[in-house]
């Protein structure tokens, strides 16, 4: 069981809701996947494109909804959104993000710790996106987010787990839930990132954008169950000479050849 | 009749015109949506009697998918 402030997650795969072809193929992936926390982003409204009523089906289900301050540029513009998230869910929960860079999507470390402070202080519950940055996790932990979520790979890119070795460190120091999330693209690499012992992990892309999602959903749900009992049945040591698993003496060597 | 905008468009509407009633001439459920006006949040308690201005820059914001 997975604890994130004061609530429980059985399943530690938490997914996006982003850039599947349609509701219908969204709400299968995420109960195929059996997530319990879904990212949401907020928009304008557009009175010419008709209301899309995402909640009603997602609340019905039951899973968590993480409001994102996706378009957030600064801390001032993620603090606005936090409290107009809070407005339109009635929750706290938050996934802080700010990337002012449109290509590479990189969070801001400096606004994201100033906008975490002061979220933390009125009350939010703030899983900040950030680069897979040990030291700002720390700082991070210390103003009071309830979880960090470092990159893996820039969002949306399936590139997988570039940043392995920092979040590594990230694992062993945190003393709240790390998160990896955005750029995993195969379940290979989030089965990779739980076997590390990160505690959940946040994909969104790589099943959207699957020529199945819902079977990859699923996939990703078998690998991140089987990644979790890895780590916590202990990975072998890796060593760089051969070990061997056979008995080599006592056999041929013994025997005589006539 | 007051000229305000509402998500950047122009609008003619009756005077004093509350947030509740343009939710409800957009058809706009309530529950799923925020209020921001010239730049300031307006909280859900408030929607019924928050008479509109002259000038007032009404926005809507609603929940869409996204990771």
């Amino acid at each position: 069981m997975l604890t994130i402030a004061d609530h429980q997650f059985e399943s530690r795969l938490f997914t996006g809701t982003g850039k599947f072809a349609n509701s219908t193929t969204m709400l299968a992936a995420i109960e195929a996947s059996g997530s319990q926390l879904v990212t949401l982003a907020m928009k304008r409204i557009d009175f010419k494109m008709g209301l899309d009523d995402l909640l009603s089906p997602l609340q019905s289900r039951g899973v968590k909804l993480l409001p994102n301050t996706a378009g957030a540029r600064n801390a001032k513009e993620a603090i606005f959104a936090a409290e107009l998230a809070y407005e339109m869910l009635g929750t706290k929960w938050l996934k802080l993000e700010i990337h002012p860079d449109p290509k590479y999507l990189l969070p801001d470390p400096i606004e994201t710790l100033n906008a975490a402070k002061v979220l933390c202080e009125k009350g939010f519950i703030v899983l900040p996106y950030i680069h897979a940055d040990p030291v700002l996790c720390r700082r991070l932990e210390e103003v009071g987010c309830a979880a960090v979520m470092p990159l893996g790979s820039p969002i949306g890119s399936n590139q997988g787990l570039a940043t392995e070795a920092f979040l590594k460190i990230i694992i062993e120091q945190s003393s709240v839930p790390v998160i990896v999330d955005a750029g995993i693209g195969a379940p290979s690499q989030a089965c990779r990132a739980m076997e590390m012992g990160a505690d959940a992990v946040l994909v969104n892309t790589a099943i959207a954008s699957s020529a199945n999602p819902i079977l990859m959903a699923h996939c990703f749900q078998q690998a991140v169950e089987s990644g979790r009992k890895a780590y916590k049945a202990g990975l072998g040591v890796v060593s760089q000479n051969a070990n061997n698993t056979s008995p080599l003496t006592g056999f041929l060597a013994t025997r005589k050849v006539s | 009749m007051i000229e305000i905008y509402i998500n950047g468009e122009r609008h003619k509407l009756t005077a004093n015109i509350t947030l509740v009633e343009i939710l409800a001439l957009k058809q706009v459920a309530e529950q799923s949506v925020a209020v921001v006006v010239n730049q300031v949040i307006i909280p859900r308690s408030e929607w019924p009697h928050y008479q509109c201005q002259i000038g007032d820059q009404v926005e809507f914001f609603s929940a869409v998918a996204g990771g």
